[in-house]
């Protein structure tokens, strides 16, 4: 089981609440998923169009929100929120998000950092969104960080993770949980994610714009089994050479004069 | 009087209060957070918090995202 500043998790799959078609998809895709990590953004009312309150559709009793910080440009925006997301959930935890440029969504490293120090201070148990950096990573850890979020790949891009060789580095010298946040965009790629022995993955566009949502949370949901299985099993290691898997006795006399010559 | 709510302008009837005002505006308010001059309202200041002049008001709540 996954266990994150005390608070313990059967599944290893978080879910984001972005982008679904409706409330009641997202509730399904929410159950099918088996996820206990919930993440929600904040926003202004809109108040020419009211919408329901997305808590109403979401079980609190089941579920640890996640609120981020998406839309913060720097640590002040991102501490702001954070206070804005305590008051709102009672919760203090964060999913620490500071992406200063809009056509990227690339998380700003100092910002982060700083951001990071100060809310650990404040009390709030804080995940940051960070790029795949190993010595951020431990930059964070450092600073009070209960979990580190390195992206596979930008935000809503569905690439797989990009970042592999960093994550793997990430994963071995990490003293928190390592949750692989942006870019996973098939199950596949949460399997891989898990199998390299990150603690988790959280994944939202690949299931929110999926064809049918419901059925790839479910999807993603025996991914991420699967892939923590083989983790835990123990993978096979890697060989340039071939390995035969029949016995190499016992062959009938072949003519392979053409390797000899 | 006129206010600063959710970054447009609107203009309040004097003495009214924070919590008059989301009664008026029919805002559902499950995770609602009300943040006035830079700082959080506790709801339990929305009935005796009357507005001043050039106030600046969000409004927040939650919404999807990842």
């Amino acid at each position: 089981m996954l266990t994150i500043a005390g608070k313990t998790f059967h599944s290893r799959l978080f879910l984001g609440t972005g982008k679904f078609s409706s409330a009641t998809v997202m509730k399904e895709a929410i159950a099918a998923s088996g996820s206990e990590m919930i993440t929600v953004a904040l926003r202004r009312v809109d108040l020419n169009n009211p919408q329901d309150d997305i808590m109403a559709a979401l079980n609190r009793e089941n579920h640890t929100f996640l609120p981020n910080t998406s839309g913060a440009r720097n640590a002040t925006e991102a501490i702001r929120l954070a206070h804005l997301a305590r008051a709102a959930s009672g919760t203090n935890w964060l999913k620490l998000e500071v992406t200063p440029d809009p056509r990227t969504l690339l998380p700003d490293p100092v910002e982060t950092l700083l951001a990071t120090k100060e809310l650990v201070k404040e009390g709030f148990i804080v995940l940051p969104y960070m790029n795949a950096d190993p010595i951020l990573a431990l930059r964070l850890q450092d600073v009070g960080a209960a979990a580190v979020m390195p992206l596979g790949a930008p935000i809503g891009t569905n690439q797989g993770i990009l970042t592999a060789f960093q994550v793997a580095i990430i994963i071995e010298q990490a003293r928190v949980p390592v949750v692989i946040d942006a870019g996973i965009g098939a199950p596949s790629q949460a399997a891989q994610a898990m199998e390299m022995g990150a603690d988790a993955v959280l994944v939202n566009t690949a299931i929110a714009i999926a064809g049918n949502p419901v059925a790839m949370a479910r999807a993603f949901a025996q991914a991420v089994e699967a892939g923590r299985t083989a983790y835990e099993s123990g993978l096979g290691r890697k060989s340039c050479e071939a390995s035969a898997s029949s016995p190499t006795s016992g062959i009938l006399d072949p003519d392979l004069g053409f390797l000899e010559s | 009087m006129e206010i600063c709510l959710n970054g447009e302008h609107k203009n309040l009837s004097d003495a009214l209060t924070v919590q008059e005002m989301l009664t008026e505006l029919q805002i559902p308010a499950e995770s609602l957070v009300v943040e006035l001059n830079g700082k959080i309202l506790q709801p339990a200041d929305y009935p005796l918090t009357v507005f001043n002049h050039q106030d600046r008001l969000e409004l927040i709540q939650f919404v999807g995202g990842g």
